[in-house]
């Protein structure tokens, strides 16, 4: 009862979430290919990043 | 809310810390072997994140409302010193090579202006930001856990809707790069960032004016793992894209066509809603942030504390602020994490433009706090 009580339920929670959003994930997207990557750093890998970022502005 | 008491044993506390030593490891270990290098690597300084923001107890929300409410100005000053160290990195490093690295670089908007006055309310009200609500789901925090699908939701949908709330007024972006060059941009920054710690640290009673060791070191880390993330996926540290992206995998998993929505049709979108989030920048951090914050809080017994409890009305409030807080900061073109901390680090007028319009939004979130059942009255 006590360990109910206390925050240990809630991080496990929130593990618990986190796991079903990877496992949703894996089975519905392309697998990831390790022989595929980028460069280990972008600095110096001639590649520029997709974009992907919170400051993306809208398309167009 | 949450009182601490429930005390854990020594053969508990021991199980928790050889549980999750191995659990991080192994995450770590398999990211970077089955999907590669670059994504164990930024799961790492994620988790580095998460260690440092919950283990040296630096956060955004909660030194700003102790700003607003008492004074303290300790908690501001050691976020504009980590944005400085940040800034004297990435100015020359997005300036040597633009070929490879993007800064957190946007418009200012009326929709970008009211985003952040509305995520600044809204993050008062479950006192965690971008980041904080990702660390304290990881250490316990049952109204960030209850918050943080819903933030999920709303930046799916902030995202969705981003092409109008844009159309209603944008101007060109503007960089400080642009206005006074690399070296001026980059002093413009440092002097602008040492005039707010100035005027809020004068401010301060004259014992509210020690800032205390942690925040320093905390603010050194946190830099450096910020210039790392930046070098090594060639963007700046972001928080919301990733959680808007996991949402918007939800949603095409229940069938929802998105074919709509100019954002998550445009290919880079596209191609992330296609790839796994193992291979998002953003979802890595947000992951390792999440298991650095739950590893420190085992590691040092934090999770035997006694859990949130709250009336009704509070959880019914966590919901409603986890769902402003992640529409708003898409509008705002990103939360205390892209726009502020790195909008700011990378030169971006929006990042300052967020700071100001996000405090005001913070003065009306800490009043607001009482009245909608988030903390005894």
């Amino acid at each position: 009862m006590t360990m109910l009580r206390s925050r240990r339920p809630v991080a496990l929670a929130t593990l618990l979430l986190l796991g079903a959003v990877l496992a949703l994930d894996l089975a519905t997207s392309s697998p990831p290919n390790p022989y595929r990557q980028p460069a280990f750093l972008a600095l110096g890998s001639g590649e520029k990043a997709d974009g992907a970022f919170c400051a993306a502005p809208p398309p167009g | 809310m949450a009182v601490s008491g429930i005390t854990q044993s020594r053969p508990q506390l021991a199980l928790d810390r050889l549980g999750v030593a191995a659990l991080l490891s192994a995450v770590v270990v398999a990211t970077a072997l089955f999907v590669g290098a670059r994504y164990g690597a930024l799961l790492m300084i994620g988790l580095g994140l998460g260690l440092a923001l919950e283990g040296l107890r630096f956060g955004f929300a909660g030194p700003w409302r102790a700003l607003i409410l008492r004074g303290e100005p300790a908690g501001l000053i050691a976020q504009l010193a980590a944005i400085g160290l940040v800034a004297l990195a990435s100015f020359p490093l997005l300036s040597g090579h633009p070929e490879e690295l993007i800064g957190a670089h946007a418009p200012v908007g009326l929709a970008m202006v009211a985003g952040a006055f509305v995520f600044g309310a809204s993050m008062q009200l479950v006192l965690g930001c971008g980041s904080g609500t990702l660390v304290n789901a990881g250490s316990g925090n049952a109204v960030s856990l209850v918050a943080l699908p819903f933030f999920a939701i709303g930046s799916f949908a902030g995202a969705y809707h981003l092409d109008w709330w844009v159309d209603l007024g944008t101007a060109p972006t503007v960089t400080m790069q642009d206005a006074f060059g690399t070296t001026g941009g980059l002093v413009a920054t440092l002097l602008a960032l040492g005039a707010v710690a100035a005027v809020v640290y004068l401010r301060a009673g004259t014992d509210q004016r020690v800032i205390p060791r942690r925040l320093w070191i905390a603010a050194l880390v946190v830099a450096a793992l910020a210039v790392l993330n930046l070098v090594v996926s060639g963007q700046p540290w972001g928080v919301v894209y990733g959680l808007g992206l996991w949402a918007a995998k939800g949603a095409q998993a229940i069938g929802m066509d998105l074919s709509s929505s100019a954002f998550w049709t445009a290919p880079t979108h596209v191609t992330r809603l296609q790839e796994s989030l193992l291979t998002d920048v953003t979802s890595l951090t947000n992951i390792g942030i999440i298991l650095g914050a739950f590893g420190i809080a085992a590691w040092r017994g934090g999770l035997g504390g006694e859990r949130t409890h709250l009336p009704w009305k509070g959880w019914a409030a966590a919901v409603v602020a986890g769902l402003l807080m992640g529409y708003s900061s898409r509008l705002a073109f990103g939360c205390n994490v892209g726009a502020f901390f790195s909008g700011i680090s990378t030169g971006s007028l929006h990042g300052w433009a967020w700071f100001a319009a996000a405090f005001v939004g913070s003065i009306l979130g800490v009043r607001l706090r009482p009245l909608v059942g988030l903390e005894p009255k």
